[in-house]
């Protein structure tokens, strides 16, 4: 799905002001989700409850404090060799739509 | 015999079928029973595997007839999680997403549990990705708690946690992101232990926050999770974040003995929002460790309550990525009458996910955006060092730290329905444990309201066998892990 990790997206919202239902239907797109209208008043209250607490992060100060992204320090990662896997028909048995050994999908279309 | 197999220990099992005084099947099939007996009552497991377990145990008892090797956890009933892989075992992750879906592999604990010669009975009750406090948010039904059936078992890993406690299985496997171990094992009255980061491998368990993400063990006893957690720990190559160490194997001395041993009590997790009878039951606690010769004192972990405000951000913002895999398009549930592959996309994980769970992709999904990314991602993740490097500075001086596992007993069904920021603040005593990537571990310390209190005590990183051998002694001068519940002596309420 395209929503990415980390990768941050722009999203028209004014800072410090309280989130509105338009906020909400924008971030439900970028999450490729669908609100129903009492989700969505719901969601903007209760995001905006969430955020004022988050808010207290605010008293502290982080200047020049590295951010700890992750517990270890590091991460080994294996070697990028060939090595025996999942046989495809096993890999593909789970999957909703399958044709010629590979996913199938609706129709892709722009926009 | 049959009768009474239930209310064994791993320890005692094992040593049974070992010494051929039991066979593995009679043992699965006590325990199938017993599953049977209980499960109307209490609704831990997703999943019963029946069949497989008596296969698995008739092999068992084939190879001790054979004489071969036997594993420590021969003949042991164990019930895994179900965002915990079982080659060939539905996994839902207690989601409408993957109510039907098999996995065609092994987590790298199942693995291990197979190979120590454990027989899995079933997969357990969990909220939804492992989102909730309560078990509530599981899209199959809420887990019960044996204490008291109007009440919550605390979540996420609800089933394992009430399985345990009511002697359906002595032993489980759970996940801990912020607590989800260590406050159910509490609400239940058994031993929940969430080991340091890195300790125990991730490979097949189902991502919700990866920098948070721990497997552990519940048992009623810690010899018992102690044997559970040396099993399934150590490196593993397909978990680029299991650390290079070697598998722990936690011996216990003869006599519990704390001389020496200074914890220190943080006074931050004493303050207000705790429940004065769980603040008693804390307060004997550490009497009971004083008489073994440990110190105490009181210390300061000052950035631990904005803990709780960057877990608000860290955990969704990982979470709203890890769950981008559901697609509809590989495995899982896919919307049926869609135009194109963009609303396969939007219905698909409409209809996919519950409430809670979308909620949590909502915020990742603020949080993440451009905007405020600095403002909220980033300044989470400066305030987890403030949070981690506090911890560091208090174990230069202390062994060990006490708290309270939850600050409150386990409440009335229905409670919190819907109201995230409290149920989110039942987590304020852990969450700053996953942050740092500690272990922890939650022993039952007594009752509160006639119901079960957990006694948290936190570790230095892969001191995880030190930590246990001190939650050990507390054990073998208190019998509050013996109380059984009512739901295993009256026949439920």
């Amino acid at each position: 799905m395209p929503t990415g990790r980390s990768e941050p997206q722009t999203l028209q919202v004014v800072i410090h002001m309280a989130l509105t239902v338009d906020d909400i239907r924008q971030i439900a797109r970028l999450a490729r989700l669908e609100l129903s209208a009492e989700e969505e008043r719901l969601f903007t209250d209760q995001l905006n409850q969430l955020i004022e607490q988050v808010e207290e992060m605010g008293q502290v100060d982080t200047e020049g404090v590295p951010p700890m992204y992750h517990p270890l320090a590091t991460q080994h990662i294996r070697e990028d060799k060939p090595r025996a896997s999942m046989p495809q028909e096993k890999a593909l048995d789970q999957a909703p739509d399958v044709e010629a050994g590979c996913f199938r999908v609706p129709k892709i279309t722009e926009g | 015999m049959h009768d009474a197999l239930y209310n064994l220990s791993a320890t005692e099992l094992n040593r049974l079928f070992v010494r051929g005084q039991v066979s593995a099947v009679e043992i699965a099939e006590a325990f199938l029973a017993r599953i049977e007996a209980v499960e109307p009552r209490l609704h831990a497991f997703l999943t019963v595997t029946a069949d497989s377990a008596v296969e698995t145990a008739r092999e068992l008892d084939a190879k001790r007839a054979a004489g071969e090797p036997l594993g420590p956890l021969a003949g042991v009933p164990v019930a895994v999680k179900d965002n915990v892989a079982v080659d060939g075992v539905r996994m839902t992750c207690g989601s409408k997403m993957l109510a039907e879906y098999v996995i065609p592999y092994d987590a790298t604990v199942v693995r291990r549990l197979k190979d120590a010669g454990a027989i899995i009975v079933g997969k357990t009750n969990m909220d939804e990705f492992a989102m909730g406090s309560s078990g509530e948010n599981s899209a199959f039904g809420t887990t019960r708690n044996p204490w008291d059936t109007a009440r919550v078992p605390g979540g996420s890993s609800s089933g394992s946690a009430a399985s345990v406690a009511a002697r359906v299985v002595p032993l489980a496997i759970g996940s801990d992101t912020g607590g989800s171990i260590r406050q159910p094992a509490a609400l239940t009255g058994i031993v929940g232990f969430k080991p340091t980061y890195g300790y125990v491998s991730r490979y097949g368990l189902a991502a919700l926050a990866s920098s948070l993400d721990q497997i552990g063990p519940f048992a009623r006893d810690v010899h018992d999770a102690a044997r559970l957690f040396s099993i399934i720990a150590g490196y593993d190559p397909l978990d680029s974040t299991s650390a290079d160490v070697p598998a722990p194997q936690p011996e216990f001395p003869s006599e519990p003995d704390l001389k020496g041993v200074r914890f220190g009590m943080p006074r931050e997790y004493f303050g207000e929002g705790i429940d004065a009878e769980v603040k008693a039951r804390l307060d004997e606690a550490v009497a009971t460790l004083q008489d073994l010769g440990a110190e105490v004192e009181e210390c300061s972990l000052p950035h631990s309550k904005y803990g709780l405000q960057a877990y608000y951000v860290i955990l969704p913002a990982e979470a709203s990525a890890n769950l981008a895999r559901f697609d509809g398009v590989r495995y899982g549930h896919r919307a049926k009458d869609v135009a194109d592959v963009a609303e396969m996309y939007v219905k698909t994980r409409t209809e996919g996910f519950g409430h809670e769970v979308k909620r949590r992709i909502m915020i990742g999904t603020y949080v993440l955006s451009s905007d405020v990314y600095d403002k909220y991602y980033k300044k989470a993740q400066q305030i987890r060092t403030l949070v981690a490097r506090d911890f560091d500075r208090v174990f230069e001086e202390f062994d060990a730290l006490i708290t309270p596992t939850s600050p409150e007993v386990a409440w009335p069904l229905g409670e919190r329905h819907d109201d995230p920021i409290r149920t989110y603040a039942a987590d304020v005593c852990t969450i700053p444990v996953n942050l740092a990537g500690l272990p922890a571990v939650s022993v039952p310390c007594g009752f509160a309201h006639g119901l079960p209190v957990g006694l948290q005590l936190v570790g230095k990183r892969f001191e995880d066998s030190r930590l246990l051998q001190f939650a050990w002694a507390y054990q073998q001068v208190t019998e509050f892990h013996k109380v059984q519940p009512p739901l295993n002596t009256e026949g439920g309420r």
